[in-house]
């Protein structure tokens, strides 16, 4: 057993415990007591000194590199990414080599995820290899517990086989997930096209192809009743389309990363290649937009977007770079510094996003702070800095806009299927809460 | 002295550095002027042409510089590895770098590669122009023309006109008329001029005629073909009709004004057979000009890698 004493409990569930207080982890993994002031005889007593103890993150947008893409990142080292950023659920897509598109592929990442120290939930290709021509066998991947269907950063382009695909996925209430973006106004386009592509000479990229897209799979979503969630929308007119649509009570939601409540075109350091994102840096004013809506209750969910990118593919010119950096470690610690150090989300609302609102939508376990759940929580030092350095990333990758970075709100500890690791000691500390 | 190990823009110079470049320019294009041409500055310095992209022009004029100044050079003409990544470019210049290169002059069509060299090599990278880009020894010639003729930039109204968009001349011409205080007017259709390069500091405007009265000098960009088959343009004719100098635009424009374009010029298109070979055309100035410029730079940096050992 061990017991968690004197920590800040912040559980963002109706109802939820938030004050100081303690929790003991029995050691079937599930949490036998929460309150304050609790008592256990020959527990390993682990103190709070004022740190939070959360349930953990559950991320809906993470790519990793299984099957084929292992250089980039494996479940391993993404697993170990993940839970350095206090992710204890994550959704991974289907842009690997072959695509995830059939049972086989399924069954072979299942098989790998079994081992995995947190939860994985694999999201399945709406369209064979992800080209927009056959619909994937939705009923067959429902039953192997697939319900999530998305394709990726290569989003269905044909507007009728996208209606024709969510009519049929709507049939076994599965959750569409779309990144908004028209490739045929996108082309070439490497970055927003604004004042910056002007001025580094690189084929933009227009807001519109965004809100177009908006748009369109909303107007799809009311006409066959699927259920829509888009990855990140990240341009004024791509917002105002979503809170138009959400206000004539569209069945859609949206997540944001961190990239895009942060940074915008202006902070591109030339032709620095860790800047190549999809969808693209976008103008300040976008970047003001997104954190309106975040005030505002305009985003559902706060998502990694997690793409890694070996270090040799980045090293080329930015046209020719693969798009896409790391995020899973330090989602929370930039939200911490950028949403809640700034007043722009009170920590209860960015726990909604991290914690709730993911795994309603999504649809998969969730585990409050109560007594009989499996005990699933974060342990974050919310006094303490740190600086994001390439030596310390967990990821295989090391791609990320944000090198060097000072942030806010350190993850410490996670607490997982019955296994505590500690995320700052050399060696390795894990264990169960037999021991 | 000029501040740089690699010569990679005009956005990053200082006034202050380009004027440097231009005085040195000034004396080089002097000398070109005599009998012997032939300097040993760069004696001990071996420079590597690279060009992914065709050019006659600019090509020539960086080897007469080097050879002008003693340096050893080597070409490397690759019109058909135009494609090469950066990484692949990368590699090949790591390879001349072990055969002891010292600077490295490169054409290619991706904007950007020149920054990505500088960060990863130790030989000097040179810009020869850069996808859409820079072109900033284009400009410093361009400058320094232009500076002959009217000694003063300011005050002075340049209008550059045709597919801004795409124009590498155009963006490094814009830093350098900017840093030197002249009016800058950029000219041209809505789909290759958009509204964004307003934040440069210049004048956007979509209609010549009404400008063209306004200018001292005016220089044309060349029109690339394919941008009618992206739905840019409808067809040259219609370019040439609402953008083209020709006999009766150049009775419009003032009298001492200029006409100028980096080269070559798509005769009928941007410039009418008889605007080409007005007597307001400083077409082949510009040429000689570009050699002078090129010596200047070249000087410079030799010189800073030489105080930087």
């Amino acid at each position: 057993m061990i017991l968690f004493k004197n920590f800040e409990i912040h559980d963002p569930y109706p109802g939820g415990f938030k004050g100081v207080g303690d929790v003991l982890v029995h050691s079937t993994g599930l949490i036998s007591e929460i309150g304050t002031e609790i008592n256990a005889q020959g527990a390993k007593v682990i103190e709070g000194n004022r740190r939070l103890l959360v349930p953990g993150f559950c991320d809906t947008h993470a790519n990793f590199g299984e099957p084929g893409l292992e250089y980039r990142e494996t479940v391993k080292t993404g697993s170990e990414a993940a839970l350095a950023g206090g992710f204890t659920t994550v959704f991974i897509y289907p842009n690997t080599r072959p695509v995830i598109d059939s049972l086989q592929v399924i069954e072979y990442l299942k098989d790998k995820i079994e081992d995995s120290p947190i939860r994985i939930e694999i999201v399945a290709a709406i369209s064979k290899n992800c080209e927009g021509q056959l619909i994937s066998p939705v009923k067959s991947f429902s039953e192997a517990g697939v319900h999530t269907f998305s394709d990726g950063n290569l989003p269905v382009q044909n507007s009728l086989f996208m209606k024709r695909a969510c009519e049929y996925l709507s049939m076994y209430d599965s959750l569409v997930v779309v990144n908004p973006e028209d490739k045929s106004m996108s082309g070439s386009g490497v970055l927003h096209d604004g004042f910056q592509s002007i001025r580094l000479g690189l084929p933009g990229i227009p807001a519109v192809s965004e809100s177009i897209m908006v748009h369109r799979d909303c107007e799809i979503s009311r006409e066959t009743g699927a259920k829509l969630h888009f990855n990140n929308v990240v341009t004024r007119e791509g917002i105002e389309a979503l809170a138009f649509h959400k206000s004539r009570g569209t069945n859609v939601t949206a997540g944001i990363a961190p990239f895009y409540f942060i940074l915008s075109d202006e902070n591109l350091d030339w032709y620095n290649t860790n800047f190549k994102l999809s969808p693209p840096l976008r103008a300040p004013s976008d970047l003001d937009a997104v954190l309106n809506s975040l005030k505002n209750g305009g985003f559902d969910i706060i998502c990694s977007s997690h793409t890694p990118q070996s270090e040799i593919e980045k090293t080329t010119d930015f046209l020719s770079a693969p798009i896409g950096a790391i995020s899973l470690e330090t989602t929370f610690s930039l939200a911490y510094t950028y949403l809640v150090k700034t007043q722009i989300l009170t920590l209860d609302q960015l726990l909604e996003m991290l914690v709730v609102n993911p795994r309603r939508r999504f649809g998969t376990e969730e585990n409050p702070l109560k007594k009989g759940a499996k005990a699933d929580f974060v342990i974050i030092d919310p006094f303490e800095t740190l600086s994001i350095l390439k030596e310390t990333i967990h990821s295989k990758s090391k791609n990320t806009p944000f090198l060097n970075h000072k942030i806010s709100g350190v993850i410490d500890m996670v607490f997982t299927r019955n296994r505590l690791h500690s995320l700052h000691e050399k060696t390795s500390s894990d264990y169960t809460a037999h021991s | 002295m000029f501040p740089s190990r690699h010569f990679i823009g005009i956005e990053t110079l200082s006034r202050d550095e380009l004027l440097e470049i231009l005085a040195l320019a000034a004396r080089y294009r002097t000398l070109l002027d005599q009998d012997d041409k032939n300097l040993t500055d760069l004696k001990n310095c071996t420079v590597a042409n690279l060009f992914f992209e065709n050019s006659t022009r600019t090509r020539f004029s960086f080897e007469l510089a080097e050879r002008r100044l003693g340096a050893t050079v080597i070409n490397f003409n690759n019109e058909s590895s135009s494609s090469a990544k950066g990484e692949t470019v990368l590699d090949t210049i790591k390879n001349l770098e072990v055969m002891k290169i010292d600077m490295v002059v490169i054409r290619h069509t991706l904007s950007g590669i020149c920054n990505m060299l500088s960060r990863s090599v130790q030989a000097s990278i040179i810009n020869a122009g850069e996808g859409t880009h820079e072109h900033p020894t284009q400009a410093l010639l361009d400058v320094l023309s232009l500076q002959q003729h009217f000694n003063e930039f300011k005050g002075l109204s340049v209008g550059i006109i045709g597919d801004i968009l795409h124009s590498r001349v155009a963006r490094s011409l814009v830093f350098a008329l900017k840093l030197l205080g002249a009016n800058v007017h950029l000219i041209g259709p809505k789909t290759l001029l958009p509204a964004h390069f307003e934040r440069f500091g210049v004048t956007l405007h979509h209609q010549l005629d009404q400008i063209l009265p306004e200018l001292d000098a005016t220089v044309s960009l060349r029109i690339q073909m394919e941008r009618m088959e992206s739905g840019y343009l409808p067809s040259l004719i219609e370019f040439h009709k609402a953008y083209g100098i020709d006999e009766r635009r150049i009775s419009k424009m003032k009298s001492h004004a200029i006409i100028m374009h980096p080269g070559p010029v798509n005769r009928g298109v941007e410039l009418s057979h008889y605007a080409v070979d007005s007597e307001k055309s400083i077409i082949l100035e510009q040429v000689t000009n570009g050699v002078a410029v090129r010596m200047a730079v070249l000087k410079m940096i030799y010189e800073f890698r030489s105080s930087s050992l």
